[in-house]
């Protein structure tokens, strides 16, 4: 059947001197995409899906197969998946009275041992007796598994966890917890549907784990946002050139909200905008604390009225837990792209990075650090940055007087993404990042000093955004790697003054989703990570340092 | 655009009846994607799973205006769990993938048929392959699987406007490394903005 869609528009807002590159492309795409076979194949398999779905419902009541029966079942073969799931179908209690007793064998072998195995979601299958499980191992909890919806953690209580989901009803929801999951308080929304075509998002303050900030996405009509709202019958929200976003925040969990004041159009960063820069894609690193501020970037709208990413990012304070802001980039804005900012958690001192052309693309640019020492009212230039491509700071404390550490993932590329010749690359060719590219500033990032390989599971793995800080300064990575053929994280440590890396943690076997790393008063440090556990749901796992 | 347009009312019929007479209209797209990510000989069993997954998914979708969207960004996602091994999990917090797993997302380009003029076109698809993978799968998406920004970012979970700041950094990119030869004049008429 043809698609409705084509042909490919070629209509994109470009440079003059792309244009000729965007036309080869889509000459290339053309002709790449004329060779390829028609989906007649995939409809057949399509009709066959839904016969045999009929078929089985009439012999039998239509059952939903749970995920894992699912994968068990891909394993047969691709020829025959579909024969198969009849098959599986009337094999379902026969399979899941195996499954049940694995589980149950080998939870009891692991538990029995202590010690983690590489499994984290069969370490621990029901809810732990401390907040942060048991320390050594990966601990699953039963409330907090298989969500449907991506779960925060608030940063400053992990026992405080929301969810975006969606009732029976379909209506978009934002659920609380307190109790790891056993009961979940929910709440609407001020605004946005689960149908918009980029559905709410949402983020925690690390301040206070009652404030949550609420990103619903918009179609401009002239200044103003038009967002939907769960009452009303539009849905217009096509998207297009004119998106737009409102932010709202709730300072009581979610039971009351208000629109977020900003100085300009625009929103706080999150996975909405910033994406290339502060912020990126762990939402926990949105908002920035120090003290009671509350520091982000903030997204204004384009030459294009789009919101835009790095290219437009400017920096914003809070000073009343994040219902106004204000701009603190004064000085700031005239040096290029600004990339990230990284306040000194006690005090006023924020450090920021400016970049000439990009800040994470590589291509030759130069990184230039900032200094603030009355929360960003004025900055002074400390100097350029050891690499050229911005993947993360954060500045520690060290408290009396002396100077903050600073840590940054700076790689050196050259060529538009190429790292530098001398570094090693992988083995299909690719030039890769190193540990050797985060740097120490012991001296306010006057001068720099690379990490040392020594203790890093690959000398060659970009350690990635710095995930947090532990107690003793300590910056935390993730390092991702393959494990008996499957993606599996391990989790690094590093400190100014020490000759090699710390493992944290035995190896994960999944790539997580979001990273939180906390510090109770007690001194006990937790690791909180986010999995997929199928394509719509996810589970909380932790580890105690 | 979305084809919220083209959407047929719910009617008597049951979900997977429903289900049954959408998703044909997005085949192809889910094929060409699909082709682009994990390449020509794999692409229709990873259509094929993502229409299962959609097919089991399919209570879900609370809204047929979305159908397209949520398509493609199962198929994504199943590519990208198919170039791991096909068990992986989604991989937000650690984009960029790792670079082996980049490699091989496209790296079927170089090697498929379909360019008039053989070497020209593995020179531009080895200087594709060449990005960084958030710039490769936005390059993939738009110009060889052929879908516009608002499809990339609905599939990549990501908004439109950033879609096309990446598609401009990865377009200046390109043409960098291929640079003069990029300047070669294309024999399609460009329509211009």
């Amino acid at each position: 059947m043809a698609d409705q869609n084509d042909p490919l528009p070629t209509r994109e807002p470009l440079p003059p001197e792309l244009e000729p590159l965007h036309r080869r492309l889509l000459d290339d795409g053309a002709l790449w995409r004329a060779r390829l076979p028609s989906a007649e194949r995939l409809e057949d398999r399509l009709n066959l899906l839904t016969q045999q779905e009929r078929r089985a419902r009439l012999a039998a009541p239509a059952r939903k197969l749970p995920g894992r029966f699912r994968l068990i079942h891909r394993m047969k073969g691709k020829q025959d998946m579909l024969r198969g799931r009849l098959k599986t179908a009337l094999a379902v209690a026969t399979i899941a009275a195996v499954v049940v007793l694995f589980v149950v064998l080998f939870h009891g072998f692991t538990a029995g041992r202590g010690t983690q195995t590489g499994q984290p979601h069969t370490t621990t299958s029901t809810a732990s007796s401390s907040p942060a499980g048991r320390s050594g191992q990966f601990t699953s909890y039963a409330g907090l598994s298989n969500l449907k919806g991506l779960p925060e953690i608030a940063p400053g209580n992990p026992q405080v966890v929301y969810l975006l989901t969606t009732d029976s009803s379909g209506q978009l929801k934002l659920a609380r917890t307190e109790n790891e999951g056993k009961s979940w308080q929910d709440f609407a929304l001020p605004a946005g549907k689960a149908s918009d075509q980029f559905p709410p998002t949402f983020f925690v303050s690390p301040l206070d784990a009652h404030t949550v900030f609420l990103t619903v996405g918009g179609t401009r009509s002239g200044s103003t946002c038009v967002v939907s709202h769960t009452l009303g019958s539009d849905s217009t929200l096509s998207g297009g050139g004119n998106i737009c976003a409102l932010q709202y925040v709730s300072k009581d969990g979610g039971a009351h909200w208000s629109q977020v004041q900003f100085p300009a159009s625009g929103i706080v960063g999150d996975t909405m905008i910033l994406d290339e820069a502060i912020g990126q894609v762990n939402e926990n690193n949105v908002l920035r604390p120090q003290g009671n501020r509350l520091y982000a970037a903030f997204g204004p709208y384009s030459q294009y009225n789009q919101l835009e990413g790095e290219a437009g990012a400017r920096l914003v304070v809070s000073n009343d837990g994040g219902s106004t802001w204000q701009f603190i980039d004064n000085g700031l804005t005239g040096a290029g792209y600004i990339c990230d900012i990284a306040p000194v958690p006690a005090g006023s001192t924020v450090f920021a990075i400016t970049s000439d052309i990009t800040c994470s693309a590589g291509g030759g640019e130069s990184l230039t650090l900032w200094r603030s020492d009355n929360a960003g009212a004025h900055w002074s230039q400390v100097g350029p940055l050891p690499g050229n491509t911005d993947q993360g700071m954060v500045a520690v404390s060290v408290g009396n007087g002396g100077q903050p550490l600073l840590y940054i993932n700076a790689p050196t590329r050259q060529g538009g993404g190429y790292l530098a010749s001398t570094r090693p690359r992988t083995g299909n060719g690719a030039l890769v990042d190193s540990p050797a590219d985060l740097q120490v500033s012991i001296d306010g990032g006057k001068t720099w000093k690379s990490a040392p390989t020594q203790g890093f599971p690959d000398a060659n793995a970009n350690p990635g955004l710095p995930l947090g800080v532990l107690n003793d300064g300590s910056v935390v990575f993730a390092f991702i790697t393959q494990q008996s053929g499957r993606p599996a994280t391990a989790f690094y440590a590093w400190k100014s003054g020490d000759t090699s890396w710390r493992k944290l943690t035995p190896g994960f076997l999944a790539v997580p989703q979001s990273v939180l790393v906390t510090s109770t008063g007690a001194g006990n440090q937790t690791l909180w990570i986010v999995t997929a556990t199928s394509a719509t749901t996810y589970s909380i796992q932790s580890f105690q340092l | 655009m979305f084809i919220r347009q083209s959407i047929q009312p719910v009617s008597q019929t049951s979900e997977r009846e429903q289900f049954a007479a959408l998703a044909p209209q997005h085949l192809s797209t889910m094929l060409r994607a699909a082709a682009a990510l994990v390449g020509v000989a794999d692409a229709e069993d990873a259509a094929q799973e993502a229409l299962m997954r959609a097919w089991q998914g399919w209570s879900e979708l609370r809204d047929l205006a979305a159908l397209r969207a949520w398509l493609l960004r199962i198929t994504v996602n199943v590519c990208r769990d198919w170039q791991r091994g096909r068990f992986g999990t989604g991989k937000r917090l650690m984009e960029p993938l790792d670079d082996g797993h980049a490699a091989d997302l496209i790296a079927t380009l170089g090697s498929d048929p379909g360019a008039s003029d053989h070497t020209a076109a593995l020179d531009l698809r080895q200087a594709v392959n060449s990005l960084e993978v958030d710039y490769r799968i936005i390059i993939v998406l738009r110009y060889y699987a052929g879908m516009d920004a608002s499809e990339v970012g609905a599939a990549l979970g990501i908004p439109p406007a950033t879609v096309r700041t990446r598609l401009r950094r990865a377009l200046a990119l390109l043409r960098e490394r291929l640079s003069p030869s990029e300047n070669q004049p294309s024999s399609s008429q460009w329509e211009g903005s």
